[in-house]
């Protein structure tokens, strides 16, 4: 199963109420269909070289480890990225080695083929969706993409494995978005029927100094002119 | 209590229950590290395995091993920062988890015990929530910059005829719209040279990739006006 070999910027064991039930391990993807402006991950985006890349059965046999954990408290493997759906044949096969004892979670932005969130409808038990917001003009802002898809999908996704399998993270995007914003997305998505919504706020980094607030001058390199002719 | 002794406790009542619902002994001890801890080590590794070859034997004697859901009524809960559903009040936004360092080439299934050899897990790093912040830069990057500036710098005539030459400093912000204000000279040599950079960074095309609704990002651009054309 070589052609499924996947690269991964990184796989976390031992996460607690964070990545859905019990003890779970959050296995990231490289790649990512969209270029968020504060991307989490941004590791994802660039090249894989020197990435750690497994197969599903080499993920499943590292994954085996936690298998008491896992089974114990309902948890399993979460899929994260980058984008997982754009993984979706992964998942799969992921599925199939794991069986059913594990919870397979994915936490997806949904801006992919329709076909690829279909495969992984199949497989995965829960679903993790980070919208970042309804607005189109703001979603692009931010992603650099249109949401048509991404929210086309979410249509789908809840009319074929229901609400019940479903959180919508709706994140207030500093620079990007308001409160105001995140209300109007919150109450679409109602709607739309979404049951469950996490909101919270993208907080940068204290170590991070953010374009807003840095005091430190950005020095361009200098530049020489010389009398022209 | 850092975060990896949180963990390592929640896994350890995880253990504990599994035990007790098979009737397993297992005398958990009490863990003496002191330094830092990534919720698991060779020790805590080496119970899993235990049980799980407890769990083994069970059922090959045709004992009931129970396992499925056996722990779910713990509660488990707040082990990680991050988009964490249950408390958003602790939620930094940017999940994504910790990794140590120290992780084994093969998964350690059916071992008796973790071999000496292994070293326990050290101080997990931050492996993901790093954050991109949007840097602004000149429309077609350096070299445009470059071409813009040579291409409309005028060396003032004053500066020739009085033979100026050297580094004039223009300080300016970038705002969230990519427009440029609060321009100001740091550095000016005279001649006119510092005005003549003022007029052409103010007449500079808006910037590109800026963080909205910034107040701005500031910027030192130092311009060296040299009567020598060799470089």
């Amino acid at each position: 199963m070589s052609h499924l070999e996947a690269a991964f910027i990184g796989i976390s064991r031992h996460r607690i109420g964070v990545d859905g039930n019990g003890v779970t391990t959050l296995a990231c993807f490289h790649g990512c269909s969209l270029r968020c402006r504060y991307c989490l991950n941004a590791q994802c985006l660039g090249p894989d070289d020197g990435m750690r890349r497994h197969t599903p059965e080499s993920l499943y046999q590292y994954c085996l480890i936690d298998n008491l954990y896992f089974v114990a408290t309902g948890g399993g493997v979460c899929f994260g990225g980058g984008e997982p759906l754009l993984r979706s044949e992964f998942l799969v096969h992921f599925r199939e080695l794991c069986g059913k004892s594990w919870q397979l979670t994915v936490e997806s932005a949904l801006s992919v083929p329709r076909k690829a969130v279909e495969t992984a409808a199949t497989v995965i038990d829960q679903f993790i969706i980070d919208i970042k917001d309804c607005n189109n003009d703001i979603y692009k802002r931010y992603t650099g993409k249109s949401n048509r898809q991404s929210m086309s999908n979410l249509k789908w996704l809840l009319e074929t494995v229901g609400a019940k399998r479903i959180i919508v993270r709706v994140p207030l995007i500093k620079g990007y978005n308001t409160k105001a914003d995140t209300d109007r997305s919150v109450e679409q998505l109602k709607a739309m029927g979404v049951e469950n919504l996490d909101r919270f706020e993208y907080r940068l980094p204290q170590e991070q100094p953010t374009a807003t607030k840095t005091t430190k001058k950005n020095t361009i390199s200098k530049r020489r002119i010389t009398p022209s002719e | 209590m850092t975060q990896g002794k949180k963990i390592c406790n929640q896994l350890k009542a995880v253990r504990r229950t599994v035990a007790e619902a098979n009737d397993i002994p297992l005398e958990i001890k009490e863990c003496t590290h002191k330094g830092d801890c990534a919720g698991t080590c060779p020790h805590c590794e080496a119970e899993v395995r235990y049980l799980e070859q407890e769990l083994q034997k069970r059922k090959r004697s045709g004992k009931a091993a129970v396992l499925a859901g056996v722990a779910m009524s713990l509660s488990l809960s707040g082990c990680h920062t991050g988009n964490k559903v249950v408390d958003p009040l602790e939620n930094d936004g940017m999940v994504r988890g910790l990794v140590a360092k120290y992780e084994p080439e093969k998964p350690l299934m059916g071992k008796p015990a973790v071999p000496d050899t292994i070293q326990p897990p050290i101080i997990e790093e931050p492996l993901m929530g790093i954050v991109t912040m949007p840097v602004p830069r000149f429309p077609g990057g350096e070299e445009a910059l470059t071409e813009y500036l040579k291409t409309n710098i005028v060396y003032p005539k004053e500066a020739l005829k009085q033979g100026i030459e050297g580094t004039v400093i223009v300080e300016f912000l970038i705002k969230g719209d990519g427009s440029i204000s609060d321009i100001r000279l740091k550095q000016d040599i005279g001649g006119g040279c510092g005005e003549e950079a003022i007029r052409v960074v103010k007449a500079m095309p808006k910037w590109e990739n800026t963080l909205p609704n910034s107040d701005g990002t500031p910027y030192s651009l130092p311009i060296e006006f040299s009567l020598n054309n060799k470089d």
